[in-house]
């Protein structure tokens, strides 16, 4: 008979997925069993991704959707100091309908002295063009905020001086009426950040207050809304965008449609959420390899089974396409579980912080993000399940019989090998694709499998010490380290399963008390107590000796303060501009400027020299040292900057390095005094208290100059460190959430490759018992085995997150390094915990194991 | 079912100088040295030997689940040495019929569904009704939708016959058949062992510890050593 007598079939030629399919859940009846944990790493994994994709795509959707309300209108015409002059009003005018308003910092003040600071908003009979604002209390009060005199506050400028609705407070040179509690307003997120309770009032009041002088910082709104439907047209945006820009080229209007109402905002929670992907990216690898463990595991136990297969006729394809089915469906399953969990998070999200959130979010589930998961998903399990699926192929049916010869473990085809290689670089792609910051993600990417291979080689690591001092005493620590050194070792388990989760959240709580510190000992050290805004000029002598007369030892400094745009770098409109990441902030909106003879305190020049004393030549500015680079730019380029409508051409003189830290008088640019001096403008006063000074003397200097100062608003520095420190907090603890995943599919994982070595364990626990080791013997053996790894493995986490922690607080932060003993313990304790929680549920599950199944022959 | 998977020869089992040298942690192993062997289509044979003498290396090697290392082996006119791994499979689903010691039945499947699965894997449509069929002639019709753990010693050994039969194989290949099963058991599983041969005309090689058992082949071959020292006819043996 020749082979081609043998020719299978046509029908033979390729598999019969059907038989394959009936095959595959046929042999799922026994169960999944050590599968769940595969469905389980897999659903973690792309819930991660899921999640954080959903919650981008929703924040973008609800940006997008609510942009109107958001805007306050079609398009928004914005600047600093200066109202709209006659013609530009009339310009808007003509191309719909307009609402102006004014936002501006003040003090509300009650007889006997308390005051506040407040966050103003001054609007038209229109406001608001889109969305309503809500009146919280009393209901059905109507938009009583346009009564002249009458104001609507938040319920915590009401707190905070112990007032009612109906009282009376005093803002600058006038006494309004409190009518309601403010709700929330339509376009809160276009506000800038708050720090004291919002008011709102009609520009009538505002007029009262006398706090609109030239100079003032009076933040203009021009909001517009198109006719008809034309607000939805593009064309029609720009066209009303470019008529303003062409008629009133210098009038320093930033511009805003609703398409893309908070792009800074937008831009920084879409890199947020790309740094938080790259972390769900590892869980969901963290994920793979307890996927590896358990179809490696559950493989194992089918090999009788395979063998059998193959030894009644089945070729090597069925087989791999029976389990490949069976790894597919239970995939499936995982990804579909992670998928609707990922999908759930922005409904989740809005309905526990709601409240508390600035937008409303879009709980609709955003299809790209879930399918990028999905991808992620699919491809993280063909990178881990290919190679043992491989191995499985290849089981010699000759096994049935020949157990006991060879032990040698099967290898997978090459062909396996290439593909899960290709599995891993498509997942690789993948994420990168799905960035925007591609060569960051790269490198992320590449660091998290540096990180993995690292975790691998500690474990190889720990197992070549274990074996070198397995012959020890006392007996229970020998069986432990020959556990940990001998075949089926758990000690990479370990590693990988717990280092990086546990190394994510050390190196997470280090910088957090570093930033932490950062705040409370440097920079409320070296900051000033107050700043004290729009002080005018010819009241700055008076402010000081005031100040001086209440607290003579305070110390005050002063700066002349304007606020102007970038609109254009070598004449190259800022549009255009290519700045760094890093250094976009500078151009994004408007900037304190400032002039000065000599160079400020906190200073350093890197680059240039500053100007002579008294000079009168061209206008030169003197540049922030670090955003400068990010801009391209160098001494001797030209930065123009429109200021109170008029654009002002500066050359760049000199570089200097600003501590910002310090919290004192700086700024981006500072111009030579020849430049802005003819400018109207007003000052700005710091002030610090003498060490020691408590709080009621601080209330007494700033009642003084309150009430002697109406128009001048203070800003206490502490209370914009809280708010920063608040923000911190909950960034820290979003991205702390996120390790914690990380922890729990490590867990997960642990738990998983433990079970892999139950068979072992039992029969070695049966023929220690045989030999004549007692109960408390084994369970010692087996607990030091698992203690012994939790603190190997802490302790390398401990380590590889404080050098993280270190090298990101020295060259990301810029802040001093502080080692914590309290993240060390937690951290130990927390890898002990889990180590030891699952290793004494391995142990009981081993201590219960009966004698005759393991040692009675087949 | 194809035909062109059903071979004719008159000589159902031809080894050549066979050779079978395994690797082992301690080094390799000869396992089996220069064995030659001619067994005609239709005839029962008997292997016997002590333990480590070569039996199940030479049954496996005749499945087509071992590989020679040296020499020739002919199954059913098939050249093995110019078949692969999956051409043997098919081989195997199509002629060979194979029952062990373990019986390993799929335990995951029912006593039908363990003895389609042959004839699945040969395309068969009629899988499950001629697999109703082989469970019929070994007495479990009974017993069809029952998994082996819920099937006595004896029971899953049927199956497991049943499941080697229902290809109508050409070559039965038996290993220790009642190696796991009491002598009652043993001895009525025998009795439908050789019924079904006779019935079916196979050929039949039986390793076997059992002298009785050995003793109702038509040949009992003895290894030693990897070799094959004697090999007795029945009837000469009766007649010594």
């Amino acid at each position: 008979m020749t082979a081609a007598d043998l020719a299978a079939p046509p029908s033979a030629r390729g598999v019969r997925l059907p038989l394959a399919f009936a095959i595959a859940l046929r042999e799922l009846r026994a169960g999944a069993g050590g599968l769940t944990v595969f469905v389980l790493c897999i659903a973690l994994g792309v819930m991660a991704v899921a999640a954080i994709g959903s919650l981008g795509a929703s924040f973008d959707a609800a940006l997008a959707r609510q942009g109107r309300m958001l805007v306050g209108g079609d398009l928004s015409f914005e600047r600093v100091h200066r109202r709209a002059r006659d013609e530009e009003r009339a310009a808007l005018d003509g191309l719909g309908q307009v609402t102006e308003s004014a936002s501006l910092r003040a003090m509300a003040r009650i007889p006997g002295g308390k005051s506040a600071l407040i966050e103003m908003k001054a609007v038209d009979g229109a406001y608001p063009l889109y969305g309503q604002v809500v009146v919280a209390e009393p209901r059905d009060a109507g938009p009583i905020w346009r009564n002249p005199g009458v104001i609507l506050a938040e319920r915590s400028l009401l707190e905070r001086l112990n007032v009612g609705i109906g009282s009376t407070v005093s803002i600058g040179d006038t006494t309004v009426t409190i009518g309601g509690i403010l709700g929330t307003q339509p376009d809160r997120l276009a506000d800038r950040l708050a720090y004291g309770p919002r008011v709102l009032m009609s520009l009538d009041t505002l007029d009262r207050t006398g706090l609109v002088q030239p100079g003032s910082l009076i933040r203009w709104i021009y909001r517009l809304k198109l006719p008809g439907k034309r607000g939805n047209d593009r064309t029609e945006l720009n066209s009303a965008r470019f008529t303003i820009e062409a008629k009133f080229p210098e009038s320093g209007f930033a511009i805003t449609d609703w398409t893309d109402p908070a792009p800074s905002i937008r831009r920084e929670v879409k890199r947020f959420t790309q740094f938080i992907s790259l972390v769900g990216l590892g869980a969901l690898l963290l994920g793979g390899i307890g996927v590896a463990n358990a179809i490696g595991s559950y493989m194992a136990k089918k090999r009788h089974v395979i063998a059998t297969f193959k030894t009644l006729g089945a070729t090597s394809r069925l087989v791999l396409a029976v389990y490949l089915i069976q790894a597919l469906m239970l995939a499936g399953l995982g990804i579909a579980i992670g998928l609707v969990l990922g999908a759930l998070t922005p409904a989740l999200m809005s309905a526990t912080y709601g409240d508390a959130l600035p937008i409303a979010l879009a709980v609709e589930p955003h299809p790209a993000s879930l399918l990028t998961a999905a991808g992620s998903g699919l491809l993280t399990m063909l990178l881990f399940v290919l190679l043992p699926l491989g191995r499985a192929s290849v089981v010699p049916p000759a096994m049935l019989m020949r157990s006991h010869l060879t032990d040698e473990q099967e290898r997978p085809p090459l062909g396996f090998l290439v593909t899960a290689a290709g599995a891993g670089l498509a997942l690789f792609v993948l994420a990168i694709a799905a960035s925007e910051e591609r060569a960051i993600t790269a490198s992320i990417s590449a660091g998290i499998v540096a990180g993995f291979l690292l975790l691998l080689g500690f474990g190889w690591l720990l197992e070549r010490i274990a074996a070198r001092f397995r012959r020890t005493k006392p007996p229970s620590l020998a069986l432990a380290l020959a556990s940990i050194a001998g075949p089926g070792s758990i000690a990479r388990q370990v590693a990988i399963s717990l280092g990086l989760g546990l190394g994510f959240l050390v190196a997470i709580a280090l910088i957090d008390r570093a930033l932490m510190a950062e705040f409370e000992d440097n920079i409320q050290i070296e900051a000033p107590s107050y700043y004290f805004l729009d002080v005018d000029a010819k009241d700055l002598a008076a402010f000081r000796d005031t100040a001086k007369s209440v607290e003579p030892d305070a110390k005050l400094a002063d700066a002349p303060m304007l606020r102007g745009r970038i609109v254009a770098v070598n004449g190259v409109p800022v549009e255009k501009v290519e700045a760094s990441p890093d250094s976009r902030w500078v151009l994004a909106s408007d900037r304190g400027l400032t002039y000065a003879d000599e160079l400020p305190q906190g200073s350093t020049i890197t680059q240039g020299s500053w100007w002579e004393p008294g000079y009168a030549g061209p206008p030169l500015v003197s540049f922030d040292a670090d955003s400068g680079p990010g801009l391209g730019l160098k001494i001797g380029d030209t930065i123009t900057v429109n200021v109170l409508g008029r654009n002002v051409e500066a050359r760049i003189a000199n570089f200097r390095k600003i501590d910002w830290e310090s919290l004192a008088i700086n700024f981006v640019m500072v111009f030579s005094p020849n430049t802005l001096a003819g400018a109207p403008h007003r000052v700005l006063v710091t002030l610090e208290y003498p060490k020691g000074t408590d709080s009621a003397r601080e209330a007494r200097l700033v009642q003084a100059l309150a009430d002697r100062f109406p128009l001048v608003t203070a800003i206490k520095v502490g209370d914009i460190v809280e708010a920063a420190k608040d923000l911190l907090q909950k960034v820290m603890t979003a991205i702390g959430m996120t390790a914690g995943v990380t922890l729990l599919i490590g867990t997960l994982v642990l738990t998983g490759a433990v079970a892999a070595t139950q068979q072992r364990r039992k029969y070695q626990a049966v023929l220690y018992k045989t030999l004549g080791a007692t109960r408390g013997r084994i369970v010692s053996a087996e607990l030091l085995e698992f203690g012994l790894l939790g603190v190997a493995v802490a302790a390398f986490a401990l380590a590889a997150g404080t050098i993280t922690a270190w090298a990101l607080c020295k060259w990301g932060f810029e802040v001093p390094f502080i080692f914590s003993g309290r993240a060390v313990a937690e951290a130990v304790l927390l890898a002990l915990l889990l180590v030891l929680g699952v290793g004494a549920f391995a142990t009981w599950r081993v201590l219960s194991a009966k004698a005759a199944p393991y040692l009675r022959g087949e | 079912m194809d035909q062109t998977l059903k071979p004719a020869s008159a000589s159902a089992i031809r080894l050549e100088d066979v050779h079978v040298t395994l690797p082992s942690r301690a080094g390799p192993v000869a396992i089996l040295r220069g064995l030659d062997m001619n067994v005609a289509a239709g005839e029962s044979i008997a292997v016997v030997g002590r333990s480590g003498s070569g039996k199940s290396t030479l049954f496996m090697v005749i499945a087509g689940l071992e590989r020679s290392t040296q020499g020739r082996v002919t199954v059913l006119g098939a050249d093995f040495s110019i078949l692969n791994e999956d051409d043997l499979a098919r081989l195997r689903a199509a002629n060979i019929g194979i029952v062990f010691q373990s019986f390993h039945l799929v335990p995951t499947m029912t006593a039908i569904e363990n003895v389609a699965l042959p004839l699945e894997f040969l395309d068969r449509d009629d899988a499950f009704d001629a697999a109703r069929v082989a469970l019929a002639e070994v007495g479990l019709s009974h017993r069809e939708t029952h998994f082996p753990g819920q099937l006595s010693g004896g029971e899953q050994q049927r199956v497991a016959m049943a499941r080697a039969l229902a290809p109508k194989p050409s070559l039965i290949l038996a290993d220790e058949p009642t190696g796991n099963l009491d002598e009652t058991t043993g001895a009525d599983v025998m009795d439908l062992l050789f019924t079904l041969k006779e019935r079916t005309g196979a050929t039949l090689m039986l390793i076997t510890h059992d002298r009785a058992l050995a003793e109702r082949c038509d040949r009992i071959v003895s290894l030693a050593d990897g070799r094959v020292t004697g090999a007795a006819a029945k009837r000469r043996a009766a007649a010594s």
